[in-house]
């Protein structure tokens, strides 16, 4: 998808809004929605990362949250020591994030290694079970609250700020995800980007083309985890607070749901998702607790309706 | 001394009880087109399988150039100058059709596939355009492949098969499906495909194909398989006065 159909451009009007909403909601004295818009933004990211597999690879991961949990308790245990150390060099965001991502690559590349030896229905399944696994170790780190999980002593600092700052929070997070946007359009159009994209399709063919697929495809499973790691450590920041919940399954198919409903293999469609997921969360919630009774039949019609999702839309419509 | 393109010494394929392939001896010499003809169900896709590395075999030696292949991955055939086009066409839906053939031109190039450059460099997009207009295709280049009709899906799959710039090609029903027309440029492709327009030597073609004026028109030499066995192997003028390729297969007429 180039930036010239009618989805790209209502997703670059949506991102300069963005950019934007800050400064509007402190006209307004609504600081609430930067801090909900930056949750927003950390699910596109991770739903971008999730994108690259499930969407353009057709690797459909059901414990792609174990990456959020990854990233995010990395980030918890970084500020635990620098804590204890009253600051230092672990307590800034260069170290912290760098790590973070690290630390779900190498879970990803050991969790893919596994995983992208089986297909379909036992690839769900096995995913699922790596991210139940990764929920399950965040639950007997009893030093960092087990069950219930721990409040960040500090947050991952940012020269003389840090990340406890609503607008400095989502002023990164912005950059990130505009930067994870560019970067996938780019890698998606690259030759290795072709070979995630064939191997969707056409796995055999492009063997014997003399493609040794399965490289790739872990390389696309590893990076995927990577920025997943990112965005949980982001996430960690942005609600002050670990807890195993992170990485559950039911956190992992919230991420299933905002690519399939933005538009899987659409460049723009995570973002989408995410605005969707988060808006309609918010607004059903304040309706009924019981918003999702309401939320599930719409997600179902979307997807039902138009198998491209919400990208799909804007491209339906421009076709009548 | 020079090997022969193809060398097939006993090889065995089981599928449960039955023998797909049951002790299958062949010599491809180079350049020839050699014509594999049988009912269906007599192993002939199995064989050309085998001989890419999709199945492997319960027992025996499969040479290409020399080398014994029969218990090498999929991936390796490339390099090693094989390609194929498959029975039912099998491209890349979502993908351009330049895209379909730009794997195998980026593998015969040795380029691995980069995360950043874009898919169609300028070294790429030659062969690209050289494949596509010997195809017939170059006027759909940037179309999905998904999108095209039967008759230029066939013409693509052939196309991705020569992507790699192989030497030894397996063809697998390359006519099926295909219109008088079609089938008659469909004819002239092989027979350019086999000439080799990149300098090399003229290519191996095994043709599979039902088409029998066809194969006759276009091979040096048939074989013919039946339940899993080569029953007869000859130029087109022998098979066509074999009696027992006339019983099992022509019909008595």
């Amino acid at each position: 998808m180039t930036p010239t159909t009618p989805a790209s451009r209502w997703a670059i009007a949506l991102l300069i809004a963005l950019a934007a909403a800050p400064v509007f909601s402190a006209l307004a004295g609504q600081t609430f929605y930067v801090f909900l818009l930056s949750k927003m933004m950390i699910l596109a990211l991770a739903g971008v990362s999730l994108n690259w597999i499930l969407g353009y690879g057709n690797m459909p991961s059901f414990g792609h949250a174990g990456f959020l949990g990854i990233g995010a308790y990395s980030v918890a245990i970084m500020s635990m020591r620098a804590a204890e150390a009253q600051g230092g060099w672990l307590a800034t965001a260069f170290v912290q994030l760098p790590i973070a991502t690290l630390a779900a690559a190498i879970a990803a590349i050991i969790i893919g290694a596994v995983s992208l030896r089986t297909r379909g229905v036992y690839f769900i399944m096995i995913t699922l079970a790596f991210g139940q696994m990764l929920f399950s170790l965040g639950v007997a780190l009893e030093p960092l609250g087990g069950d219930d999980g721990m409040t960040l002593p500090m947050y991952s600092t940012l020269g003389p700020a840090d990340l406890s700052s609503g607008p400095v929070l989502y002023y990164v997070v912005l950059g990130l995800l505009v930067l994870a946007l560019a970067g996938s359009h780019r890698l998606m159009q690259s030759p290795f980007g072709a070979v995630i994209r064939g191997a969707k399709s056409n796995e055999t063919r492009l063997e014997a083309l003399g493609v040794p697929t399965y490289r790739y495809r872990l390389a696309a499973f590893a990076l995927a985890g990577a920025v997943c790691g990112l965005a949980g450590a982001l996430l960690a920041n942005q609600g002050g607070y670990v807890s195993p919940a992170l990485a559950a399954w039911t956190h992992s198919a919230e991420l299933v749901v905002i690519v399939l409903l933005g538009g899987a293999g659409t460049l723009f469609g995570p973002l989408f998702g995410a605005l969707a997921v988060v808006g309609l969360e918010e607004i059903l919630s304040q309706l009924t607790e019981h918003w999702r009774i309401i939320f599930g039949p719409i997600l179902i019609l979307v997807v039902l309706a138009n198998r491209g999702g919400i990208s799909g839309l804007f491209r339906a419509r421009t076709n009548v | 001394m020079s090997s022969p393109a193809l060398e097939i010494i006993g090889l065995h394929k089981q599928f449960g009880g039955v023998a797909a392939n049951d002790g299958i001896d062949l010599i491809l010499e180079t350049g020839e087109i050699h014509a594999l003809i049988g009912p269906n169900g007599s192993g002939k896709t199995t064989l050309i399988n085998q001989i890419m590395g999709i199945l492997t075999p319960n027992s025996g030696e499969i040479h290409v150039f020399g080398q014994n292949v029969a218990h090498r991955p999929i991936h390796t055939r490339s390099k090693m100058g094989v390609g194929r086009s498959w029975q039912i066409p099998s491209v890349f839906p979502d993908l351009t059709v330049a895209e379909n053939v730009a794997f195998g031109v980026r593998a015969a190039l040795g380029l691995s596939a980069g995360w950043w450059t874009k898919a169609l460099t300028e070294d790429v997009t030659d062969r690209v355009d050289k494949l596509l207009g010997q195809a017939g295709l170059r006027q759909v280049m940037d179309a999905p492949a998904g999108d095209l009709s039967h008759a230029d899906q066939r013409k693509l799959d052939v196309a991705i098969a020569l992507s790699s710039d192989p030497i030894l090609v397996l063809l697998d029903e390359p006519l099926a499906g295909l219109g008088a027309d079609e089938t008659t440029h469909m004819l002239t492709y092989i027979r350019k495909i086999r000439a080799n327009s990149t300098p090399g030597p003229k290519r191996t073609i095994v043709l599979i194909e039902h088409d029998m004026d066809a194969v006759f028109a276009l091979s040096d030499r048939i074989s013919v398989l039946v339940e899993g066995k080569i029953v007869a192997t000859g130029t087109p003028q022998e098979i066509g006065q074999n009696p027992i390729v006339q019983h099992a297969y022509l019909g008595e007429a």
